[in-house]
């Protein structure tokens, strides 16, 4: 198709992106003061993107040079991605202008005074704009600048080789890189009203990404679903919020967290509620058990919107807003006691979608669709993790509560960089077999429109035509699987094992979310498995699959770099002790002993615990991959090659004897769990019995009575008018009268009232 | 002397009588010579005033609303006239073109 | 209480002004209502020398009978010409009657108030004389005295500019001048036409 190999002049520009950060540091300036610009440098970036689209369309320099667009996208985002490295490394260097937690407030936004019911107003209060770092912010904002970047990389090379994308990608970049500056603001925002701003700006670039073929029905559909279904969850989120400044008199982090119990003054009820608000617009935001019906049709946007949206970045939001919940449950630092509810809540959704969402996709065939469940199911653990953490923290169990939560964050840098790289290689895939396709079939449309490049019963024995996608794809799929010393491995175990032990020790009303993760964590090794392996192994079941092969180097770096982080990261982080370092249990990264930690997460004391990993272990490593590749695996067609790791998990996965499973694939519970477990069947149900009633009675409402009012005003005044019209006859002594009948009625007016 | 307030409710009656042709009468002239007779009452009651109190502005009022009722006579006729030779008629419902 | 002369007088002569202004009102005829008008006026001057005011009586006598009424006289000789009455709306007949009947009690509702006003029970002051009223006029109210002399030199050039004949024809035979051939619309101004004018134009003009 494109020759791209030699394209990387096109980096050019990029150097003055990077000269940014050293200038400033040569300048004397502080990594912290620097912090803005994060945030502004896509939110130049995203109109001058947009309005030199609209100007230059079809311009050969602008489509060849600047690839419409993206490498504009491109400089604003590693401008975002050098700074926060550099605020990175000076947190981690502990250079004095960072305290545990560094609060900078640039200005004050609004400034007003309250009415109170008495006539008295409030001294004055402030919504500033500012900047709150944590180790928390450093972690996502590492993830959000890393993947934009790395996704924005990876679209060049995605984007603009579809001919059906031609003169539309400044609209994608200028989306993307807008999203971008959401996520940044989001994750930077030190109080709780900026933050909602940024969520919300995510949530609008999130329907436009989705909707970006909006000329397709489907698309445009899915967008409409995913806007209205977070919207829900964003209007109990400004409930809560709202909640939250009726009880503090402020949304700012630093006036909250210093003392959240206010000296113990706020009401336990009162709090819960509005956390629960809270809630239920993280569970939006993060596709959890109720609102969870976006995020599979979200697939319609094109493969890096996936990447970066639906799995990397937006749906971390509302894990971040629940990680941000800590505070005002950690009786240890002033929290509200009482709250233990709200962590086996936060628990149970997360329990209950991980393994909704794990089943469900058991029998997906669409390649995206699998990983959008996955995703579903992997944040559900977190939100299980940052459940048990809520409810530790909150029974005062603080080295628990500490080790879990950071287990959960760690666990959401390990999915992210996973989930972003697996989204990414399976659009290399869809990508590679669409063109193959188009390829083969050149000329002419036959058999075009029926073809469905994300089908994985297209595919098969890919091993051997993409080496890189296909290694890729494995360590990702591990690392969302949770084999050992890979990746997820280190946060995954942190997580069941500690719901397991709030189960054990003290409260069994947590058995429930700590069953459903332990059996999802089998479940999920069935299913990345079985995806990986209809994908790679087996022989291709294509003619198209055959003439596959990789070609542009922007879709396969970013896969390699990812590879890499994903399959070391977890190990030399966990050594690196970042567990305790998000939970803020330390406040430096330090070496801890490697065998130490490995036996830490093998061998753990506690009896139960050794029991329950080691349960985790063989769900997951031995019984769900092998039960696939009694399924789905198979050797490669002879003579095809590929890199040993993958063509021995190949050749292996061929040796577990087959199963036919056409019997279980027909029944009943198959047909279910494909039909998604019919909740968009009862959600249109409960919808139109519900609402679409209500929505007829409110139309008949505004056009007979409101509408009725307003008309029958008018025509009232009409008919009036020309009653009046006709008196007004323009005859002088008419008018004499006039007056006289209003002198009159004036003089009996006066009369009237002395 | 007569009691200055029979000569203030003379005016009155006047008055009323006045306002009564303004608005029954069609012809220009009339409403014309009502006004006159309304602006008579008016002296009147200033008059009745002056008489009781002892006060000469009271007279001065009257001397100079009188003037003035001349003078608006005068422009009122030159309108009546001006009309009646665009028109044919010093009827007040012919005056409305403002109408349309 | 005894009647005495003088307000025996006053009742003949109030009873004539009221007469006349009824009279004014409901005769049928300009003419008639003019004449009615001129006794109205007469009662009044008398009402004016029995509250000794013997000046205003004499300025009543010369202002409104001797030139006001001459005035509207000739308004009514050189417009005279049938009114023909036009349809009035049912609605408005009827708010105008009960207007009338409003108007009759506000005017006995005004009488009662009138009379029984706390001003009248104070002591009678008795009349000022008239060397008083030309001091007053001349003096104290002199700046009033000029603006009024210079607002009837207003209304006399007003009037008159208000009925100016404004053909060409005449225009020219003013100025003495033999020759316009100009076509009409430019330069001069011209008269406006209407369509069914003609008789009208001619004594509006000529009256001055």
């Amino acid at each position: 198709m494109v020759n791209s190999g030699n394209e990387y002049n096109l980096l050019l520009p990029l150097i003055p992106a990077l000269l940014v950060v050293p200038i400033l540091w040569v300048s004397g300036m502080e990594s912290y003061e620097a912090a803005y610009l994060i945030v502004l440098a896509p939110f130049v970036a995203s109109p001058i993107i947009l309005i030199s689209g609209q100007i230059y369309n079809g311009n050969k320099t602008w489509k060849h040079t600047l690839k419409e667009g993206g490498t504009i996208g491109l400089a604003a985002l590693l401008v975002s991605l050098s700074v926060a490295i550099w605020i990175i490394v000076d947190y981690l260097n502990q250079t004095h202008h960072f305290e545990s937690q560094s609060v900078d407030g640039w200005m004050d936004w609004i400034s007003f005074q309250v009415l109170q019911p008495d006539y008295s107003l409030t001294s004055e209060r402030t919504i500033g704009v500012g900047v709150w770092i944590d180790s928390v912010t450093l972690m996502l904002l590492f993830v959000a600048t890393f993947l934009c970047f790395l996704i924005c990389w990876f679209s060049l090379g995605y984007m603009n080789t579809d001919p059906i994308n031609e003169d539309r990608n400044h609209r994608f970049y200028a989306e993307f890189v807008l999203f971008a500056m959401g996520m940044f603001g989001m994750v930077l925002a030190d109080n709780f009203l900026s933050l909602f701003i940024f969520w919300e700006i995510m949530g609008l670039c999130s329907y436009l990404l989705i909707g970006f073929y909006f000329w397709k029905d489907s698309a445009a559909y899915a967008a409409k679903k995913a806007f209205l279904t977070t919207r829900v969850g964003d209007v109990f989120l400004m409930i809560g919020l709202l909640m939250l400044y009726d009880i503090y008199g402020s949304l700012e982090f630093s006036v909250i967290f210093a003392d959240p119990s206010m000296h113990g003054s706020v009401d336990s009820d009162e709090l819960f509620w509005a956390l629960l608000m809270l809630f239920i617009g993280a569970v939006g935001k993060s596709a959890q058990f109720p609102l969870h019906v976006w995020l599979p049709d979200a697939m319609e946007g094109p493969t890096p919107v996936s990447a970066l949206i639906h799995a990397a970045t937006m749906v971390n939001a509302g894990l971040y807003l629940v990680a941000r919940m800590v505070p005002f449950v950690d009786i240890g630092h002033h929290g509200v006691p009482g709250l233990e509810e709200l962590g086996l809540i936060v628990a149970y959704i997360g329990g209950i979608t991980a393994f909704m969402a794990a089943s469900i996709a058991f029998v997906q065939n669409d390649i995206k669709k699998v990983l959008a469940y996955s995703t579903m199911s992997q944040l559900a653990y977190i939100f299980t993790g940052l459940g048990a953490a809520l409810w530790f923290y909150n029974h005062g169990d603080h080295h628990a509560a500490a080790f879990v939560f950071g287990a959960s964050m760690f666990h959401l840098f390990n999915h992210a960089m996973a989930k972003g790289m697996l989204f990414m290689a399976s659009g290399s895939v869809i990508h590679e077999v669409h063109h193959a396709h188009d390829h083969l079939h050149h000329g002419s449309d036959h058999g075009h429109h029926d073809f469905d490049p994300q089908d994985m019963r297209n595919m098969g024995g890919l091993a051997s035509k993409m080496p890189v996608t296909s290694t890729a794809m494995m360590i990702g799929s591990m690392s969302i699987i949770g084999i050992p010393l890979i990746g997820g491995f280190w946060s995954k175990e942190g997580i069941i094992a500690e719901t397991w032990k709030a189960c054990l020790d003290e409260e069994p009303l947590m058995f429930g979310p700590a069953i459903l993760v332990l059996l999802t964590a089998g479940m999920t090794g069935f299913y990345m498995s079985r995806m990986w392996l209809m994908t790679f192994a087996g022989e291709p079941r294509n003619e198209a699959v055959e003439h596959v092969h990789e070609s542009t180097p922007w879709i396969k770096e970013p896969l390699i770099i990812l590879t890499i982080i994903s399959a070391l990261g977890g190990f030399l982080l966990s050594v690196f002790g970042m567990i305790d370092y998000l939970s803020a249990e330390t406040d430096h990264l330090a070496m801890h002993g490697v065998m130490e930690t490995v036996e830490h997460a093998f061998l753990p004391d506690d009896q139960n615990l050794r029991i329950v990993g080691w349960t985790t272990i063989f769900l997951s490593l031995v019984v769900g991959p092998i039960i696939a590749a009694r399924v789905h695996g198979g050797p490669l067609r002879e003579g095809q090659g590929a890199n040993p790791l993958v063509s021995w998990l190949v050749w292996i996965s061929g040796r577990f004897g087959t199963q036919d499973v056409k019997e279980m694939s027909e029944s009943s519970l198959a047909e279910a769990l494909r039909n998604r477990l019919y909740f968009d069947h009862y959600y249109e149900k409960a919808l139109g019995l519900t609402v679409i009633p209500l929505a007829a009675f409110a139309a008949w409402f505004d056009r007979n009575v409101i509408d009725g009012a307003v008309k029958q005003v008018e025509s009232n005044s009409v008919l009036g008018s020309f009653q009046i019209r006709r008196i007004t006859t323009g005859r002088a002594r008419d008018y004499i009268m006039m007056t006289a009948v209003g002198m009159l009625s004036i003089f009996a007016l006066a009369w009237g009232v002395s | 002397m007569i009691d200055p307030s029979w000569i203030a409710a003379l005016g009155v009656i006047l008055f009323g009588i006045g306002l009564l042709g303004t608005f029954y009468h069609k012809n220009a002239i009339v409403v014309l010579m009502c006004i006159e007779l309304m602006l008579n009452a008016a002296n009147l009651n200033f008059v009745a005033a002056a008489s009781h109190y002892g006060d000469v502005s009271g007279w001065v009022f009257t001397a100079i609303a009188i003037a003035i009722a001349a003078a608006e006579v005068a422009i009122g006729l030159a309108i009546l006239l001006s009309m009646y030779s665009t028109q044919q008629t010093i009827s007040l419902d012919a005056a409305s073109k403002l109408r349309n | 209480m005894a009647i005495d002369f003088e307000t025996l007088v006053f009742v003949i002569v109030s009873g004539a002004a009221v007469a006349g202004a009824i009279g004014c009102v409901f005769a049928s005829r300009v003419a008639h209502s003019l004449l009615w008008l001129m006794l109205t006026f007469f009662a009044v001057a008398a009402v004016f020398l029995m509250a000794s005011a013997e000046m205003l009586g004499a300025i009543q006598i010369l202002v409104y009978l001797g030139s006001v009424m001459l005035v509207v006289q000739f308004g009514v000789m050189l417009t005279r010409r049938r009114i023909q009455g036009a349809e009035s709306l049912p609605t408005l007949n009827f708010i105008s009657a009960v207007t009338g009947v409003g108007l009759f009690a506000l005017m006995l509702a005004l009488l009662r108030e009138v009379m029984e006003h706390p001003m009248w029970d104070s002591e009678v002051a008795g009349a000022p004389t008239t060397l008083e009223f030309a001091d007053a006029l001349f003096n104290e109210w002199t700046i009033a005295t000029i603006v009024l002399g210079a607002l009837l030199a207003m209304a006399m050039i007003g009037a008159s500019y208000l009925v100016r004949d404004e053909r060409l024809i005449n225009l020219v035979w003013d100025t003495g001048q033999e020759t316009v051939t100009a076509s009409p619309g430019v330069g001069m101004p011209t008269r406006r036409t209407f369509p069914d004018a003609s008789t009208g134009e001619q004594d509006g003009g000529e009256e001055e």
